[in-house]
């Protein structure tokens, strides 16, 4: 059984006064350790997708089945220590926490199951090779440190899926590999990653890509 | 990891914090400089208006008020018992009871008042400190004018209408009526004046009538109506009373004044909390994405706002009551030595800031952490 089954979902947002369909019956699977690339044109529904799939956004219609239970028949407190315990988001735009260091940062990851782990912190800082920076407020990295700082927050509490939105869309392409890297070598050992991304970058770490278009 | 957050969040974003903070210690000082000069002013009444004598004369319902001024005393009568009446039916607070009988005679060449005190009474068991003299029967105190002119020494005998007493104390001079005055037990004077049984007033100190009731002396006759329907009542204006009419005017402008400042303090406290929660959308977003739960995320913003509050009101009462020092004795005329810091507003006000200051951020708060925070982080 696939890890992540999507069936028929659609996503119609509601505004004052018009709705925008950014997805229709949209059926997909990602299996266990694999590496899928999303692509599409901008408002395709990238985003709302990821969005789906971490349990931040109930879709419209349809079923999200994560790992066997149905994901927004659930609580919204299971909801909530789902995504504590099996989802690591990454973003284009990093969202470190400005006012605290890479160290605490990363923290924070496993600081929502409850408390923080110095152990997985290492471990995580090891894999995107940040030792040197982890005293370092955000402000003070590079864009590239800022995304592998973020990458190595999701990695620490070891989620069973990255969900990844344009990760690199703010990265040259020497820091998009590194990016990249990490997370293939995240999907060898069992993990799952969905990236979204607008360029081909990804392409030759993915085991499959789709298109939203 | 959740206080971490909040106190690098605090040094983070100082200006916020401390503009928040600043205005709630504005809003408590003023808090505890109005209650410390209105509790020392209170206590400063309560003892003026003892200091300067009885304040409150009962005397018979057919008096005539003319001649009560022109003679100093009532020429009516009414019983002995009225005295004890009022004391236990009143419901007003009164302190030194006396039941009271004046009776103007010549002696010895002299226009004298010989006064008979009864014992003080007391509500069945309040114990008070006697601020009239117990006259023991068969003694009097004399006034300083009358021992002064016939040359009436203390422990000297002497003769009132066939009756012998001892003098046991002779008065310094007080600059009144008392000075032509021989005080003597009760029921002597109801002997010499064959009045039996009988006074013509009942002097009380009026210590608790300190309400916000502008005409005190109408709910006072009010009451009396009941309990004693042919009696009268006399307040004498002391300075006391002046005072405290000074007092209430001060107040009054802090009465206007603190509703307004607090209400402002509220909607200031809350304006800036909105603001930081704003500024911090995508960082509720963060939060929510990483799978802290919204109570968690709310009490982020919650514990800040209670160490601020907490904070403010200890500041807050510090600068309160350095103020009430410096201005309670000149902007409502306290005594400064009645004046003294109250440690258990500071507990009020460690509870009640905080509540106050919880009530004003709570739907800033709650609404931008329900308010969807799944869009705030993606890319725009
Ligand atoms: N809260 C919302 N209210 C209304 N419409 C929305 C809302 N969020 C997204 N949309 C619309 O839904 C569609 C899909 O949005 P989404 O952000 O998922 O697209 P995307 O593929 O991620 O785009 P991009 O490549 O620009 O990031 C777009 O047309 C967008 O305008
Ligand atoms: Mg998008």
């Amino acid at each position: 059984m696939a890890l992540i089954s999507l069936e028929y979902v659609t996503k119609v947002y509601h505004n004052t006064n018009e709705r925008v369909t950014a997805l229709q019956d949209l059926t997909l699977e990602v299996e266990r350790s694999e590496f899928l690339v999303v692509k599409g044109a901008s408002g395709s529904g990238k985003s709302t997708l990821l969005l789906i799939m971490g349990g931040m956004l109930r879709p419209t219609r349809g079923r999200v089945i994560i790992d066997g239970s149905e994901l927004y028949r659930l609580p919204p407190r299971a909801r909530t220590a789902f995504r504590a315990n099996q989802i690591g988001f990454i973003f284009q735009m990093f969202h470190l926490i400005p006012y605290l260091t890479v160290r605490e940062n990363i923290l924070t990851g496993t600081g929502a199951l409850g408390t923080p782990d110095e152990g997985m912190l290492m471990e995580a800082v090891r894999a995107v090779d940040m030792e040197k920076r982890i005293h370092n407020f955000p402000n003070e990295l590079s864009t590239g440190e800022m995304q592998r700082a973020a990458l190595a927050r999701a990695l620490s509490k070891k989620p069973k899926i990255i969900l990844a939105d344009e990760p690199t869309g703010n990265l040259d392409e020497k820091n998009a590999a590194r990016i990249f890297t990490c997370l293939k070598e995240y999907t060898k050992q069992g993990g799952t990653a969905v990236v979204v991304t607008h360029g081909p970058d990804a392409d030759d770490y993915s085991d499959r890509i789709i298109s939203l278009d | 990891m959740i206080f971490t957050i909040i106190m690098k969040e605090i040094l983070h974003r100082k200006q916020n914090f401390f503009l928040a903070c600043a205005a709630l210690t504005v809003g408590t000082a003023l808090y505890v400089l109005f209650y410390t000069v209105t509790r020392a002013t209170n206590t400063e009444t309560v003892r003026l208006t003892r200091d300067m004598g009885f304040n409150l004369r009962i005397v018979p319902g057919d008096t005539d008020i003319n001649r009560f001024w022109l003679e100093g005393f009532s020429d009516r009568y009414m019983p002995e018992s009225y005295a004890n009446r009022f004391l236990e039916h009143s419901n007003l607070a009164f302190a030194h009871v006396l039941a009271t009988l004046h009776y103007r005679m010549h002696w010895r060449g002299m226009d004298v008042v010989l006064t008979g005190l009864s014992r003080e009474l007391e509500p069945s068991g309040a114990i008070r400190s006697r601020m009239s003299f117990a006259i023991t029967p068969g003694t009097v105190y004399l006034g300083h004018t009358i021992a002064a002119e016939l040359g009436i020494a203390q422990e000297d005998m002497i003769e009132i209408e066939g009756r012998r007493f001892r003098v046991a104390k002779v008065l310094s001079e007080l600059g009144n009526m008392d000075d032509i005055r021989i005080f003597a037990a009760l029921g002597d004077v109801q002997e010499i004046s064959g009045h039996r049984r009988q006074i013509n007033e009942i002097t009380a100190l009026q210590c608790l009538c300190l309400d916000e009731r502008e005409d005190a002396l109408a709910s006072i006759r009010e009451q009396l109506k009941q309990v004693l329907p042919d009696a009268e009542v006399i307040m004498n204006t002391t300075i006391a009373q002046a005072r405290e009419q000074q007092r209430r005017l001060g107040d009054k402008y802090f009465i206007l004044l603190l509703p307004g400042i607090l209400g402002t303090v509220f909607i200031w406290v809350g304006v800036l909390t909105m603001m930081n929660v704003k500024e911090r959308k995508s960082e509720i977003g963060i939060y929510s994405a990483l799978g802290y739960s919204s109570f968690r995320i709310i009490s982020l913003f919650l514990v800040r706002g209670i160490v601020m509050a907490l904070l403010g009101a200890a500041a807050g009462f510090v600068l309160g009551t350095l103020l009430a020092f410096t201005w309670g004795p000149h902007i409502f005329t306290v005594t400064p030595g009645i004046l003294g810091p109250d440690f258990l507003i500071l507990v009020r006000a460690l509870i009640y800031v905080p509540a106050v200051t919880i009530l004003s951020i709570l739907v800033p708060i709650v609404t931008a952490v329900t308010e969807d925070p799944a869009r705030v982080i993606l890319n725009q």
